[in-house]
């Protein structure tokens, strides 16, 4: 996973101490460390490099920082459109025998 | 030149040795050559040990070459191990190999046909296999008799999953597909195709249910890729999504990329940034400065900067691409390449260029940002003290006062402030931070607390107990706080006590006694109290008070050593001293325990304690018995090296020599045990090293350097190199030579200047220097003062040393005259 803490906060470089705490908050309740330990852990270190203006200064300026690629990356997996979508029965097929092909391993 | 004959089997060998030769090939992967051992053993004798060899020789073979794509081969191979009941080894390796060459078909009817011959664990597999087979590529005809193993029915269960999958594909209604679904049996072979196509049709607001559906398809099933495929097309989290497309192969992120309704484009983008990354950052960078990609300009920019520091080289071209960097981005990029490539020096410089850009506006998040920079940069001079200024210049604290003058409310590096004065004993600078922090931060314990000790330290009692009292209403639990008031109050009563005011001093214990928490009841506080008590008459509750104080001190040797050690420093006479002095060679018979010698050691490595030698070395040889007796205990490293340091300070160099001994005879290498040794031998004093000592101890540092032993190898560099004459130690470590430009004239005025500088020194103060610390303690203690002078930076520290050691032997030398 990314280690860039806005990125795995989902929230913008910009954003500020509430939103960044409201954002922790609903991943908190959406991954408890009770059922998801290690997400939890992962964001919970987000957060804590990020909750204040002084910790989000330091990201950005003492490291060359991942998140405006991930960006980058999370804008080609958009998608056209908000419904899931069946895939070609050539792709189910290719899917499957990609799966048979470690078979072995 | 001729070619080696190749490995093969010889002839002539005997079977035993063929069957090593063949043992030892498998062994080691040598497949080839065991294949032709172990055929020629079975011509030899049909053993079915030997058959079973050579198919083991086949297996691994075949493994070898489908590890090289050589699936036609490999195939080949395995059919060599084809058994009269139609089965062979590696079935599934078999089958994936024929996938693998198109031949699906084939697969799939050999697959119907081992799934029953095989034993439970592989015919599961075989089966499933088959079944995957069923759905990626529909039979042309089916296998008449082919049934899985389970007989449900394999060709019906077959067409019904065939049915469910095309249905969810044809976007029928989820009803349909479950309806389909629930005529798989879960145990069945295509029980994992059953789970997928669920979480597939379970509601979008259900996802932790669709999850827990996949999760019970088990890791090593032939649908395992499908569902790490399902599971990415699910995950609601974008960034979770973006983690899971960076690890899927091109047919998963092609069911994702078709599920999700991704752009086409899109995904192969993604694919061309994924594998540039893969290439480093310099492909990655290039890939980026492409013109015509469509993706957001802003973050495109922001991804190339950060990719800078890697490939500063790409300055240029960034500039060329997107306009030139401002002053402050720049000086980063140089600065972050600077400290990837360990260069700290010029890390430094640029970061430092980045403060100065910084400072020239004057907004609050470029204020907070240049407190960042300039934070770093003390970080990296207390890491790294070669990037350290001019040496009249605490590097670390220049930086701290700096960043508070950009960003004041930062509580770490004000506390980081305090203690580098601390440190750096520069009582001035240290009193100026506490006060300045105190009156900024009025309600913080820690700062509070620091505080406290600076106006004990200049004398201010008064002050000294109204910020205690602050510090416990802010946090009534405070132990360091308590401790410290309970201490100055300690040392106080000592004093009175020496001056003879037992009153006084009853007054001072009282008024410590209100700092003590009941459930931690201070043991010096107790003794003292139960000695002013003592003090003139006989006092039978007194006495009673003290053995109960003795106890809380540790009873025995430690308690009584406490209470005799606070009687010295009370400055109760010897004879007066009597009854504890018996009781305390009584608590010594028998050989000393672990705990004593540690507590004992803990006692005397207290500061209060080691501020007053004179008390102390009255009474320590009271306990050397003791303390000599524990150097036949197996020590730890860590505990030696702790007990040899607090005796070495101590002076008691005839119990370090024990020590040294016995922790050698265990282990004649010790080192640490070696360089004390030497110290015990010399009795600390360095004028005696012999010539073969000197060159142990060198030899002890070159060791502990080669192994990165640096706590070593400086405790032996501190011991030859002498006491630090200065202050701030690292900047008097960085000046050992008088400046080139000095002319002899100069240093001449120089030196009559810092002679008479010192020299209106009245001759009682360096007289009472030497009676406190001794001859060489008093030119150390002299040469600190100058060191703290401006003409401290001027001597070299040789000759401060000279200088000193001459006004101190000026009035050692006029008392010895007048003495004769």
């Amino acid at each position: 996973m990314t280690t860039d803490p806005f990125t795995v906060l989902g929230v913008d470089e910009n954003a500020g101490d509430e939103a960044i705490k409201q954002r922790y908050l609903a991943l908190v309740r959406a991954y408890p460390p009770d059922r998801e330990p290690d997400r939890f852990q992962e964001y919970r270190r987000a957060y804590e490099s990020v909750r204040g203006e002084r910790e989000r200064l330091q990201v950005k300026l003492l490291r060359a920082s991942t998140g405006a690629l991930s960006r980058l990356k999370l804008h080609c997996l958009r998608s056209a459109g908000t419904e899931r979508r069946r895939p070609s029965e050539a792709t189910m097929a290719a899917l499957i025998l990609d799966g048979l092909y470690q078979a072995d391993r | 030149m001729k070619k080696p004959p190749p490995r093969g089997a010889s002839a002539a060998a005997s079977p035993a040795a063929l069957a090593d030769r063949g043992a030892e090939a498998l062994r080691l992967g040598r497949f080839k050559e065991a294949m032709e051992v172990f055929k020629q053993l079975a011509r030899q004798d049909p053993r079915p040990e030997w058959a079973q060899r050579l198919a083991d020789a086949y297996a691994g073979r075949a493994h070898a070459m489908a590890d090289k794509g050589m699936f036609k081969e490999a195939a080949m191979v395995l059919e060599n191990t084809l058994a009269p009941d139609g089965t062979l080894r590696e079935p599934v390796l078999y089958l994936t190999c024929l996938i693998r060459q198109g031949q699906q078909q084939k697969a799939r009817q050999t697959a119907l046909r081992l799934a029953g011959r095989l034993p439970a664990a592989e015919a599961g597999r075989v089966a499933e296999l088959a079944a995957a087979l069923a759905i990626a590529v529909p039979a042309r005809v089916e296998v008449p008799g082919a049934n899985p193993p389970d007989g449900s029915g394999g060709i019906e269960l077959s067409q019904v999953a065939r049915a469910a999958l095309t249905a969810w594909l044809q976007g029928k209604p989820s009803d349909e597909v479950d309806q389909l679904l629930a005529r798989i049996p879960l145990r069945s072979p295509f029980g994992p195709l059953r789970l997928i196509l669920k979480s597939l049709i379970t509601p979008a607001d259900a996802a932790e249910k669709a999850i827990s559906l996949l999760a019970m398809i088990p890791a090593g099933s032939m649908f395992t890729a499908a569902r790490a495929a399902v599971e990415a097309t699910l995950a609601d989290d974008p960034a979770v999504l973006l983690a899971r497309w960076s690890v899927l192969r091109p047919a998963q992120q092609a069911f994702v990329a078709e599920t999700r309704g991704l752009l086409p484009t899109a995904t192969a983008l993604l694919s061309q940034i994924t594998e540039a990354e893969r290439r480093g950052p310099a492909a990655l960078f290039t890939l980026l400065l492409k013109p015509g990609l469509p993706l957001p300009a802003d973050d495109l920019r922001a991804a190339c900067l950060n990719l800078l520091p890697a490939i500063p080289e790409y300055l240029t071209q960034f500039d060329r691409r997107f306009g030139p960097l401002t002053e402050v981005e720049r000086a980063r990029v140089l600065a972050l390449a600077a400290e990837s490539r360990g260069n700290w020096s010029r890390a430094q410089d640029h970061w430092d260029g980045v403060a100065e850009a910084l400072s020239r506006q004057q907004t609050p998040d470029v204020r907070l940002s240049r407190g960042v920079v300039l934070r770093h940069l003390a970080d990296m001079a207390e890491r790294h003290p070669e990037i350290h200024g001019d040496p009249w210049t605490d590097t670390v604290a220049d930086y701290l006062e700096r960043s508070l003058e950009a960003d004041p409310d930062h509580l770490p590096a004000t506390l980081a402030l305090i203690e580098q004065y601390r440190k750096a004993d520069s009582p001035k600078d240290w009193h100026r931070a506490t006060d300045l922090a105190a009156k900024r931060f009025p309600a913080n314990a820690a700062i509070l607390l620091h505080a406290v000790d600076a106006a004990v330290a200049r004398n201010a009692y008064k002050k000294a107990v109204g910020l205690a009292r602050r510090v416990l209403t802010l946090d009534p639990i405070n132990q360091p706080v308590r401790q410290r008031m309970i201490e100055l109050q300690l040392a106080y009563a000592r004093n009175q006590m020496r001056s003879g005011r037992a009153d006084l001093a009853g007054k001072a214990l009282s008024q410590a006694a209100e700092w003590e928490r009941p459930d931690a009841p201070s043991a010096p506080l107790r003794i003292d109290r139960a000695l002013v008590a003592m003090h003139g008459e006989q006092n039978p509750e007194a006495d009673a008070s003290l053995r109960e104080a003795v106890r809380l001190a540790g009873g025995g040797t430690v308690g009584w050593f406490r209470a005799v050690l606070e009687a010295a420093l009370m400055g109760w006479p010897d004879q007066r001293r009597q009854a504890m002095h018996r009781e305390l060679a009584h608590a010594q018979t028998g050989e000393p325990e672990r705990e004593t010698i540690l507590s004992l050691v803990g006692m005397l490595g207290q500061k209060e304690i080691q501020d007053s030698k004179r008390a102390v070395a009255s009474v320590l040889w009271r306990i050397e018995p003791t303390l000599v007796g524990g150097s036949r205990i197996v020590w730890s490293t860590a505990e030696f090296q702790t007990i040899a340091a607090s005796l070495h300070r101590l002076g008691l160099f005839d119990a370090l020599l024990n020590y040294a001994r016995e922790a050698m005879r265990r282990d004649a290498s010790d080192q640490p045990a070696r360089f004390y040794r030497i110290v015990a031998q010399i009795k600390g004093d360095r004028d005696r090293l012999t010539g073969a000592q000197e060159t142990e101890l060198y030899d002890l540092m070159d060791q502990a350097g080669s192994r990165q032993d640096f706590h070593m190898l400086n405790r032996v560099q501190r011991f030859l190199d002498g006491p630090d004459m200065s202050p701030a130690g690292r900047k008097r470590l960085a000046f050992d030579a008088p400046p080139d430009n000095f002319s002899a004239d100069d240093m001449e005025e120089l030196l009559d200047l810092a002679v008479s500088n010192i020299a209106g020194m009245p001759d009682k103060e360096l007289r009472k220097l030497v009676k406190e610390f001794g001859r060489n303690g008093a030119i150390d203690k002299l040469a600190d003062y100058v060191a703290d002078s401006p003409l401290g930076g001027i001597l070299s520290t040789q000759q401060l040393v000279d200088l000193c050691a001459t006004l101190v032997g000026r009035v050692t030398e006029g008392r010895a005259q007048q003495a004769r």
